[in-house]
């Protein structure tokens, strides 16, 4: 009976035919085009990832639509037709553009970040690097941090009344205790023979501080702010959604619902969707991936 | 003279969280470390090896007894005496160079000596020239080898130019080439340099290779057996008559299950 020829992947012919093609005693040798075809197949899996989800989608609506649902539920093209609109056609939400929306949601977001960052790095350093007061200090944190975010609005209206201070308020309270859990831990997972190897050569509580563990703890931090990122974008539209800010994606959803113009809530997720993953994926995974071939955790 | 001395020194850790019982690791050991010494704390695991390199670091007290350096009693770590640890300790952010000028100056600090950095770059470069890794001082410690590692763990200690140098199984994570390798420069430095080097191990013929003094622990508690003085003549060629009969003498006293075994722990024969 004849062998069967063995199946090889598009990887393992490509580095057959480099070895063929390289000098006899090369220790590296060129490899051609696997990168872009590496490339191409990231893309392809993306776009049939999305065409997946949007055909669910397409289906739900068709089945909704078909039990003759008055209000008629939104498809995916026209959806996105509608958020052209709103993006190049300049048309408007309810008073504002959806830029004007986005923005205000957007400085929401960095002002109650900001914050959170802040308060969060140094309250999850002071934890982290002080063992007694982790033992005291993590029992409030752990208790605000089971708090969902929309349950902090009886404390917002208290302290803020309705409006813009509120939902700021609520992002910071989820965001901050993310981050400071995130930071803490960081910290305290540094390796302690780095601590010992430091305090060996002399180094001073704060040299060990700022110069051992946040470098180390570097990546850790980063992570943490991611995050505390996605959490309050998260909480952000909800926020939004609740206290009336006037303007913000979640207040444009809160209000297209009110309306009945399914078709504008939908194009308000779309949006929320797409600036949400393009901070998280693009641009906090690209800082996390930075920070830690700076540090040398990563081979490089 | 006398660098570091134990005198009656015992050490207890709590064993549960409720601290309701305690190990006793150390049990009146003492023991003093002359200036010039090679010295090996030999021993199984659990005999106390580590925690007495621990209290000559200062990293810990002792539950009882005394533990000087100079004749001062050692109230925490500092650069006089230097440590390699048995895991690998450079940071990993800076290349080797920078990880041997951080311990310069933070030793230059802790001293309250002044630090001026052409001189610590000139100092930080010799002592990789000592241990054989001039060419190493721009790369990063991931991209180094185990032993590559700990050499640079070496390097930071002759580069802080500290009195003792105390090493906690410094090789053992290595493969056995690599260690006997290490051992042999470690040796030729020694003999050079005649720096004081406390060295635990728990591989008799490792201890035999390279001290001039072996103390023998035994285990729960730790307590010190015995202790051999080798001459410089002595022949330390391992597999030559002297060192097999020293090494049988120690095997001897040690429990039966380890007397076929070089390696006090673990499966490994060497």
């Amino acid at each position: 009976m004849p062998d069967r020829p063995v199946h090889r992947s598009a990887d393992e012919r490509a580095l057959a035919q480099a070895l063929a093609e390289a000098p006899a005693n090369a220790s590296v040798i060129p490899v051609r085009s696997l990168h872009g075809r590496h490339g191409l197949k990231v893309a392809s899996q993306v776009l049939l990832g999305l065409a997946i989800g949007l055909l669910i989608w397409e289906v739900f609506a068709l089945v909704l639509n078909s039990n003759g649902s008055p209000l008629g539920f939104p498809y995916p093209l026209e959806t996105f037709e509608r958020l052209g609109e709103y993006l190049f056609a300049g048309r408007s939400l309810y008073g504002h553009s959806i830029y004007e929306h986005l923005l205000a949601s957007i400085q929401h977001l960095l002002v109650a970040f900001a914050l959170a960052m802040v308060v969060g790095i140094v309250l999850g350093s002071v934890l982290g690097y002080f063992g007694r007061i982790y033992a005291i200090g993590m029992v409030p944190v752990s208790i605000y941090q089971m708090i969902p975010g929309l349950a902090w609005l009886p404390v917002a209206i208290l302290m803020f009344g309705l409006g813009d201070d509120s939902a700021v308020f609520i992002i910071f309270a989820v965001s901050s205790m993310v981050i400071t859990i995130g930071v803490s831990s960081g910290i305290r997972m540094v390796p302690p023979v780095l601590v010992q190897a430091a305090k060996m050569m002399g180094a001073s509580g704060a040299a060990i501080f700022c110069r051992v563990l946040v470098p180390q703890a570097s990546a850790s931090i980063v992570n943490a702010l991611r995050l505390g990122m996605s959490s309050a974008w998260r909480v952000l539209i909800a926020a939004e959604m609740i206290v009336g800010t006037g303007v913000g994606l979640g207040y444009s959803i809160q209000l297209t619902r009110d309306l009945l113009d399914y078709m504008g809530s939908f194009a308000c997720i779309t949006i929320i969707c797409l600036v949400g993953l393009l901070i998280d994926r693009v641009v906090l995974a690209w800082a996390e991936r930075a920070m830690r071939q700076r540090l040398g955790l990563e081979e490089a | 003279m006398t660098l570091l001395e134990l005198s009656h020194v015992s050490q207890a850790f709590f064993t549960d969280r409720k601290r309701t019982r305690a190990m006793v690791a150390l049990h009146d050991v003492s023991l003093s470390i002359e200036e010039g010494e090679f010295v090996s704390l030999l021993g199984p695991s659990g005999c106390g090896k580590t925690v007495t390199l621990s209290l000559m670091a200062g990293f810990l007290q002792p539950t009882e007894g005394q533990v000087t350096f100079k004749g001062h009693p050692i109230a925490k770590p500092d650069p006089h005496r230097g440590v390699v640890f048995q895991e690998y300790s450079l940071m990993p952010w800076l290349t080797v160079r920078q990880n041997l000028l951080f311990a310069l100056r933070s030793s230059a600090k802790a001293l309250g000596h002044p630090f001026e950095k052409t001189s610590a770059i000139r100092r930080a470069d010799e002592a990789l020239a000592q241990v054989g890794l001039a060419h190493a001082a721009d790369r990063r410690p991931n991209t180094l080898s185990g032993g590559m590692r700990q050499r640079v763990a070496i390097a930071r200690l002759l580069a802080m130019d500290s009195d003792v140098f105390l090493m906690d199984e410094p090789f053992s994570a290595l493969d056995e080439q690599t260690r006997s390798e290490l051992d042999r420069s470690l040796f030729e430095l020694w003999r050079r340099d005649r720096k004081t080097i406390v060295f635990v191990t728990h591989n008799i013929s490792e201890a035999v290779a390279m001290s001039s003094r072996i103390v023998l622990f035994s285990s729960s508690p730790g307590r010190i057996i015995d202790q051999w003085r080798l001459d410089e003549d002595f022949d330390r060629t391992p597999g030559s008559p002297a060192a097999r009969a020293l090494a049988d003498q120690i095997r001897a006293l040690l429990p039966s299950t380890f007397d076929s075994n070089d390696e006090l722990e673990g499966a490994t024969i060497t």
